[in-house]
């Protein structure tokens, strides 16, 4: 399968509380908590770093977990938020994508 | 005797998920 890269939505306000992100939807008000797991990966999501490689430093390295089964559910988890368009997917890097914490005004 | 090591610091695992509503 070739590799994804991912970016978050610039149509969104985001902040971490107690490790989950909450994220606001500027588009339909819509409100999103994230668990830790996603959060970490939501934070990774830069849009020049290839989902591969976020699974196995933001997820695989930090929690205690099989690397195949950390690829399926962060595919699923991806293509689940990216249906709510908050997370931006494509098969190149992102040219201005957002780096840092991942949260966002 | 047992060999955990590789695992050592890490957190448990749970699916990436999330739960949203209209606000």
């Amino acid at each position: 399968m070739s590799d994804r890269y991912i970016a978050r939505s610039t149509e969104i306000a985001a902040r971490i509380l107690g490790g989950e992100m909450m994220i606001m939807s500027a588009v339909d008000s819509t409100f999103f908590t994230l668990n830790e797991v996603a959060t970490a990966v939501w934070q990774a999501a830069d849009g020049r770093t290839p989902l591969s490689e976020i699974v196995v430093r933001a997820v695989c390295d930090q929690f205690e977990v099989d690397p195949e089964v950390a690829r399926a559910d962060v595919d699923a988890f991806v293509d689940e938020l990216s249906r709510h368009g908050i997370l931006l997917v494509s098969d190149r890097p992102f040219d201005n994508a957002s780096s840092g914490p991942g949260e966002a005004a | 005797h047992k060999e955990s090591a590789r695992s050592a610091g890490k957190k448990p695992y749970h699916k990436p998920e999330f739960r949203f509503e209209r606000a």
